[in-house]
Protein backbone atom coordinates (compact mmCIF):
# COMPACT_ATOMS: atom_id res chain seq x y z
CA UNK A 1 0.00 0.00 0.00
CA UNK A 2 3.21 1.94 1.10
CA UNK A 3 4.68 1.42 -2.41
CA UNK A 4 1.56 2.76 -4.32
CA UNK A 5 0.97 5.63 -2.52
CA UNK A 6 4.65 6.75 -2.80
CA UNK A 7 4.46 6.10 -6.73
CA UNK A 8 1.28 7.68 -7.03
CA UNK A 9 2.81 11.20 -5.28
CA UNK A 10 5.77 10.96 -7.92
CA UNK A 11 3.04 10.41 -10.46
CA UNK A 12 1.47 13.55 -9.39
CA UNK A 13 5.00 15.09 -8.78
CA UNK A 14 6.31 14.00 -12.48
CA UNK A 15 2.61 15.00 -14.39
CA UNK A 16 3.00 18.78 -12.54
CA UNK A 17 6.95 19.85 -13.32
CA UNK A 18 5.74 18.26 -16.85
CA UNK A 19 2.83 20.75 -17.10
CA UNK A 20 5.35 23.81 -16.07
CA UNK A 21 7.81 22.66 -18.44
CA UNK A 22 5.31 21.93 -20.85
CA UNK A 23 4.11 25.67 -20.68
CA UNK A 24 7.45 26.88 -19.79
CA UNK A 25 8.89 25.55 -23.30
CA UNK A 26 6.01 27.00 -25.17
CA UNK A 27 5.55 23.03 -26.05
CA UNK A 28 2.13 23.79 -27.93
CA UNK A 29 2.77 26.63 -29.53
CA UNK A 30 5.55 25.07 -31.16
CA UNK A 31 3.94 21.67 -31.95
CA UNK A 32 1.17 23.35 -33.84
CA UNK A 33 2.74 25.83 -36.12
CA UNK A 34 3.85 23.00 -38.47
CA UNK A 35 0.08 22.62 -38.97
CA UNK A 36 -0.30 26.84 -39.33
CA UNK A 37 3.03 27.80 -41.30
CA UNK A 38 2.20 30.00 -44.45
CA UNK A 39 2.36 28.14 -47.82
CA UNK A 40 2.83 31.05 -49.61
CA UNK A 41 6.41 31.93 -48.48
CA UNK A 42 7.40 28.82 -47.36
CA UNK A 43 9.24 27.31 -50.29
CA UNK A 44 10.24 30.25 -52.56
CA UNK A 45 13.01 31.27 -50.52
CA UNK A 46 16.31 29.12 -51.35
CA UNK A 47 14.64 29.09 -55.24
CA UNK A 48 14.02 32.44 -55.07
CA UNK A 49 10.49 31.91 -57.21
CA UNK A 50 7.77 34.68 -56.28
CA UNK A 51 7.41 37.67 -54.91
CA UNK A 52 7.29 36.24 -51.31
CA UNK A 53 10.11 34.25 -51.68
CA UNK A 54 12.33 37.19 -53.06
CA UNK A 55 11.33 39.01 -49.93
CA UNK A 56 11.91 35.93 -47.76
CA UNK A 57 15.17 34.94 -48.94
CA UNK A 58 16.57 38.77 -48.95
CA UNK A 59 15.67 38.91 -45.60
CA UNK A 60 18.17 35.61 -45.12
CA UNK A 61 20.65 36.99 -46.94
CA UNK A 62 20.22 40.39 -45.20
CA UNK A 63 20.67 38.44 -41.86
CA UNK A 64 23.53 35.95 -43.01
CA UNK A 65 25.44 39.05 -44.82
CA UNK A 66 25.34 40.92 -41.03
CA UNK A 67 26.88 37.96 -39.53
CA UNK A 68 23.57 37.03 -37.49
CA UNK A 69 22.89 33.19 -37.00
CA UNK A 70 19.00 34.05 -35.63
CA UNK A 71 16.05 35.96 -37.23
CA UNK A 72 12.91 37.07 -35.46
CA UNK A 73 11.32 34.04 -37.67
CA UNK A 74 14.36 31.57 -36.09
CA UNK A 75 14.27 32.79 -32.63
CA UNK A 76 10.71 31.77 -32.24
CA UNK A 77 10.91 28.57 -33.05
CA UNK A 78 13.80 27.92 -29.95
CA UNK A 79 12.80 27.42 -26.72
CA UNK A 80 12.07 30.47 -24.35
CA UNK A 81 15.25 29.89 -22.58
CA UNK A 82 17.86 29.50 -25.06
CA UNK A 83 16.24 33.00 -26.59
CA UNK A 84 16.80 34.49 -23.40
CA UNK A 85 20.06 33.12 -23.65
CA UNK A 86 20.46 34.41 -26.89
CA UNK A 87 19.16 37.81 -26.43
CA UNK A 88 21.40 38.38 -23.14
CA UNK A 89 24.82 36.75 -24.67
CA UNK A 90 24.46 38.26 -27.81
CA UNK A 91 26.99 38.32 -30.32
CA UNK A 92 29.69 38.02 -28.00
CA UNK A 93 28.77 34.80 -27.20
CA UNK A 94 28.25 33.90 -31.09
CA UNK A 95 32.20 35.54 -31.47
CA UNK A 96 33.73 33.72 -28.96
CA UNK A 97 35.17 30.33 -30.07
CA UNK A 98 34.46 28.74 -34.05
CA UNK A 99 33.99 24.94 -33.78
CA UNK A 100 36.63 22.88 -35.90
CA UNK A 101 34.12 21.13 -38.24
CA UNK A 102 33.37 24.56 -40.28
CA UNK A 103 30.17 25.63 -41.69
CA UNK A 104 29.13 24.95 -45.10
CA UNK A 105 29.15 28.01 -47.58
CA UNK A 106 30.21 30.48 -45.33
CA UNK A 107 33.16 31.77 -46.75
CA UNK A 108 33.39 35.94 -47.34
CA UNK A 109 29.78 35.97 -46.06
CA UNK A 110 30.32 36.85 -42.33
CA UNK A 111 28.82 34.09 -40.32
CA UNK A 112 31.23 31.99 -39.68
CA UNK A 113 31.43 32.46 -36.21
CA UNK A 114 29.21 30.04 -34.23
CA UNK A 115 29.48 29.04 -30.66
CA UNK A 116 30.20 25.38 -30.53
CA UNK A 117 29.20 24.95 -27.25
CA UNK A 118 32.26 22.66 -26.10
CA UNK A 119 30.52 22.89 -22.84
CA UNK A 120 27.49 20.70 -21.59
CA UNK A 121 24.61 22.59 -19.88
CA UNK A 122 22.18 20.32 -19.59
CA UNK A 123 19.13 22.57 -18.13
CA UNK A 124 16.93 22.64 -21.21
CA UNK A 125 17.22 18.82 -21.46
CA UNK A 126 16.06 18.54 -18.27
CA UNK A 127 12.60 20.47 -19.19
CA UNK A 128 12.60 17.94 -21.68
CA UNK A 129 13.01 15.29 -20.10
CA UNK A 130 10.24 15.96 -17.44
CA UNK A 131 7.60 16.99 -20.63
CA UNK A 132 8.86 13.30 -22.01
CA UNK A 133 8.32 11.52 -18.49
CA UNK A 134 4.54 13.41 -18.05
CA UNK A 135 3.79 11.95 -21.50
CA UNK A 136 4.47 8.53 -20.54
CA UNK A 137 2.84 8.94 -17.11
CA UNK A 138 0.02 10.02 -18.37
CA UNK A 139 -0.19 7.00 -21.08
CA UNK A 140 0.43 4.68 -18.22
CA UNK A 141 -2.28 5.62 -16.34
CA UNK A 142 -5.28 6.07 -18.89
CA UNK A 143 -3.72 2.38 -20.16
CA UNK A 144 -4.38 1.10 -16.50
CA UNK A 145 -7.67 3.02 -16.32
CA UNK A 146 -8.98 1.79 -19.75
CA UNK A 147 -7.65 -2.17 -19.34
CA UNK A 148 -9.71 -2.01 -15.47
CA UNK A 149 -12.56 -0.47 -17.16
CA UNK A 150 -12.57 -3.49 -19.78
CA UNK A 151 -12.07 -5.68 -16.43
CA UNK A 152 -14.60 -3.95 -15.04
CA UNK A 153 -16.84 -4.57 -17.78
CA UNK A 154 -16.15 -7.72 -18.48
CA UNK A 155 -16.82 -8.93 -14.88
CA UNK A 156 -20.07 -6.93 -14.94
CA UNK A 157 -21.15 -9.24 -18.21
CA UNK A 158 -19.92 -12.47 -16.67
CA UNK A 159 -21.91 -11.55 -13.26
CA UNK A 160 -25.14 -10.92 -15.32
CA UNK A 161 -23.98 -13.77 -17.66
CA UNK A 162 -24.46 -16.14 -14.65
CA UNK A 163 -27.33 -14.26 -13.34
CA UNK A 164 -29.17 -15.05 -16.33
CA UNK A 165 -28.21 -19.12 -16.31
CA UNK A 166 -29.37 -19.10 -12.89
CA UNK A 167 -32.69 -17.30 -13.80
CA UNK A 168 -33.33 -19.70 -16.93
CA UNK A 169 -32.01 -22.65 -14.47
CA UNK A 170 -34.19 -21.97 -11.85
CA UNK A 171 -37.32 -21.14 -14.16
CA UNK A 172 -36.92 -24.73 -15.76
CA UNK A 173 -36.47 -26.14 -12.35
CA UNK A 174 -39.50 -24.93 -10.83
CA UNK A 175 -42.10 -25.64 -14.07
CA UNK A 176 -40.20 -29.29 -13.55
CA UNK A 177 -41.05 -29.30 -9.82
CA UNK A 178 -44.36 -27.79 -10.59
CA UNK A 179 -45.53 -30.62 -13.07
CA UNK A 180 -44.16 -32.96 -10.85
CA UNK A 181 -46.51 -31.87 -7.93
CA UNK A 182 -49.23 -31.94 -10.15
CA UNK A 183 -49.21 -35.67 -11.57
CA UNK B 1 18.30 -10.65 -28.34
CA UNK B 2 16.04 -8.69 -25.85
CA UNK B 3 18.51 -7.06 -24.22
CA UNK B 4 20.36 -5.72 -27.72
CA UNK B 5 16.42 -4.33 -28.45
CA UNK B 6 16.39 -3.04 -24.36
CA UNK B 7 19.56 -0.89 -24.70
CA UNK B 8 18.97 0.33 -28.07
CA UNK B 9 15.72 1.79 -27.04
CA UNK B 10 17.51 3.66 -23.92
CA UNK B 11 19.57 4.86 -25.87
CA UNK B 12 17.68 6.19 -28.45
CA UNK B 13 15.73 8.17 -25.68
CA UNK B 14 18.56 9.78 -24.20
CA UNK B 15 19.99 10.71 -27.55
CA UNK B 16 16.33 11.85 -28.45
CA UNK B 17 16.49 14.13 -25.54
CA UNK B 18 19.77 15.18 -25.75
CA UNK B 19 18.75 16.32 -29.75
CA UNK B 20 16.08 19.01 -28.29
CA UNK B 21 18.02 21.38 -27.33
CA UNK B 22 21.06 21.91 -30.12
CA UNK B 23 23.53 23.42 -28.02
CA UNK B 24 23.20 21.69 -24.74
CA UNK B 25 25.24 18.71 -25.63
CA UNK B 26 28.86 19.46 -27.38
CA UNK B 27 26.98 21.98 -30.05
CA UNK B 28 25.50 21.56 -33.07
CA UNK B 29 28.34 19.13 -34.78
CA UNK B 30 26.71 16.50 -32.48
CA UNK B 31 23.62 17.73 -32.75
CA UNK B 32 23.62 17.19 -36.81
CA UNK B 33 25.28 13.49 -36.33
CA UNK B 34 23.69 11.95 -33.70
CA UNK B 35 20.10 13.06 -35.70
CA UNK B 36 21.66 10.72 -38.35
CA UNK B 37 22.86 8.29 -36.61
CA UNK B 38 19.57 8.38 -34.23
CA UNK B 39 18.01 7.36 -37.37
CA UNK B 40 20.01 4.50 -38.58
CA UNK B 41 19.23 3.11 -34.32
CA UNK B 42 15.53 4.15 -35.36
CA UNK B 43 15.59 1.55 -38.15
CA UNK B 44 17.58 -0.71 -36.51
CA UNK B 45 14.65 -0.97 -33.60
CA UNK B 46 12.06 -1.68 -36.73
CA UNK B 47 14.08 -4.24 -37.87
CA UNK B 48 14.64 -5.77 -34.73
CA UNK B 49 10.58 -6.00 -34.15
CA UNK B 50 10.04 -6.96 -37.94
CA UNK B 51 8.29 -9.46 -36.85
CA UNK B 52 5.61 -8.31 -34.78
CA UNK B 53 5.23 -5.72 -37.71
CA UNK B 54 4.61 -7.88 -39.97
CA UNK B 55 2.38 -10.02 -37.51
CA UNK B 56 -0.15 -6.84 -37.14
CA UNK B 57 0.04 -5.57 -40.80
CA UNK B 58 -1.04 -9.10 -42.28
CA UNK B 59 -4.10 -9.02 -39.58
CA UNK B 60 -4.59 -5.37 -39.01
CA UNK B 61 -8.28 -5.72 -40.21
CA UNK B 62 -9.02 -8.74 -39.05
CA UNK B 63 -7.60 -10.67 -35.45
CA UNK B 64 -5.29 -7.81 -33.92
CA UNK B 65 -6.12 -6.61 -30.60
CA UNK B 66 -6.96 -3.15 -30.13
CA UNK B 67 -3.42 -2.29 -28.29
CA UNK B 68 -1.52 -3.72 -30.60
CA UNK B 69 -3.70 -1.25 -33.47
CA UNK B 70 -2.88 1.53 -31.35
CA UNK B 71 0.88 0.80 -31.09
CA UNK B 72 0.89 0.24 -35.00
CA UNK B 73 -0.81 3.26 -35.60
CA UNK B 74 1.78 5.19 -33.09
CA UNK B 75 4.13 3.61 -35.01
CA UNK B 76 3.92 4.74 -38.27
CA UNK B 77 3.23 8.33 -36.72
CA UNK B 78 6.50 8.15 -35.42
CA UNK B 79 8.25 6.67 -38.23
CA UNK B 80 6.43 10.26 -39.90
CA UNK B 81 7.72 12.21 -37.42
CA UNK B 82 11.02 10.81 -37.64
CA UNK B 83 11.66 10.65 -41.34
CA UNK B 84 10.54 14.34 -41.23
CA UNK B 85 12.60 15.45 -38.64
CA UNK B 86 15.43 13.94 -40.50
CA UNK B 87 14.86 15.23 -44.02
CA UNK B 88 14.44 18.90 -42.39
CA UNK B 89 17.50 18.61 -40.31
CA UNK B 90 19.65 17.88 -43.76
CA UNK B 91 17.68 21.01 -45.25
CA UNK B 92 18.51 23.40 -42.63
CA UNK B 93 22.63 21.62 -41.64
CA UNK B 94 25.34 23.62 -41.18
CA UNK B 95 28.03 21.35 -40.45
CA UNK B 96 27.48 18.79 -42.61
CA UNK B 97 27.54 19.69 -46.43
CA UNK B 98 24.05 18.15 -48.09
CA UNK B 99 23.78 20.79 -50.19
CA UNK B 100 24.24 18.38 -53.40
CA UNK B 101 20.64 17.20 -52.23
CA UNK B 102 18.89 20.03 -53.58
CA UNK B 103 15.77 19.74 -51.05
CA UNK B 104 14.39 23.45 -51.95
CA UNK B 105 12.52 25.39 -49.49
CA UNK B 106 13.18 28.48 -47.32
CA UNK B 107 15.17 27.93 -44.07
CA UNK B 108 12.78 29.50 -42.02
CA UNK B 109 10.05 26.71 -43.70
CA UNK B 110 11.94 23.73 -42.43
CA UNK B 111 13.29 25.54 -38.96
CA UNK B 112 9.49 25.41 -38.38
CA UNK B 113 8.90 21.51 -39.80
CA UNK B 114 12.03 20.62 -37.82
CA UNK B 115 11.16 22.05 -34.31
CA UNK B 116 7.66 21.28 -35.15
CA UNK B 117 8.40 17.87 -35.68
CA UNK B 118 11.03 16.84 -33.23
CA UNK B 119 8.40 18.55 -30.20
CA UNK B 120 5.78 15.80 -31.64
CA UNK B 121 8.14 13.30 -32.17
CA UNK B 122 9.11 13.22 -28.93
CA UNK B 123 5.38 13.31 -27.14
CA UNK B 124 4.70 10.54 -29.28
CA UNK B 125 7.88 9.14 -27.42
CA UNK B 126 6.62 9.41 -24.24
CA UNK B 127 3.48 7.74 -25.32
CA UNK B 128 5.12 4.39 -27.23
CA UNK B 129 7.63 4.21 -24.03
CA UNK B 130 3.87 4.06 -21.44
CA UNK B 131 2.26 1.80 -23.68
CA UNK B 132 5.15 -0.33 -23.43
CA UNK B 133 6.25 0.50 -20.09
CA UNK B 134 5.50 -3.25 -18.59
CA UNK B 135 7.76 -4.40 -21.27
CA UNK B 136 10.34 -1.92 -19.57
CA UNK B 137 9.64 -3.46 -15.95
CA UNK B 138 10.20 -7.03 -16.78
CA UNK B 139 13.43 -5.87 -18.68
CA UNK B 140 14.94 -4.14 -15.68
CA UNK B 141 13.39 -7.25 -13.49
CA UNK B 142 10.94 -5.03 -11.59
CA UNK B 143 8.05 -7.74 -12.94
CA UNK B 144 7.50 -11.03 -13.35
CA UNK B 145 6.52 -12.59 -16.57
CA UNK B 146 3.32 -14.41 -16.37
CA UNK B 147 3.86 -17.19 -18.74
CA UNK B 148 7.19 -17.91 -17.55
Amino acid sequence: MLRKISFSLLSVAILIIGISAFNKLGYWDKSVRIFSFRSDSSFAGRNGGGQGGRSERGRFIGQEGRGERFGRSEMRNIPDSLRQRFQQGGRERMNQGNFSGGIRNVEGRGRSDFNGGKKVSLRNVLWFLAVFASFTVATLYIDRWISLLRKRKAVLLLFQNALQIYQSFFEVFSQHSFKNRRE
Amino acid sequence: MNSIKFFLSLSITIVMLLLMDPRSFFGLPFHEWAGLIIGIFFILHKLLNWGWIKKVTVSFFTKSPGKARINYVLDILLMAGITLMILSGIAIAHTINFSWLKLGGSPGFWRVMHTSSSFITLALFGIHLGLHWNWVLQKLNFKKIKNA
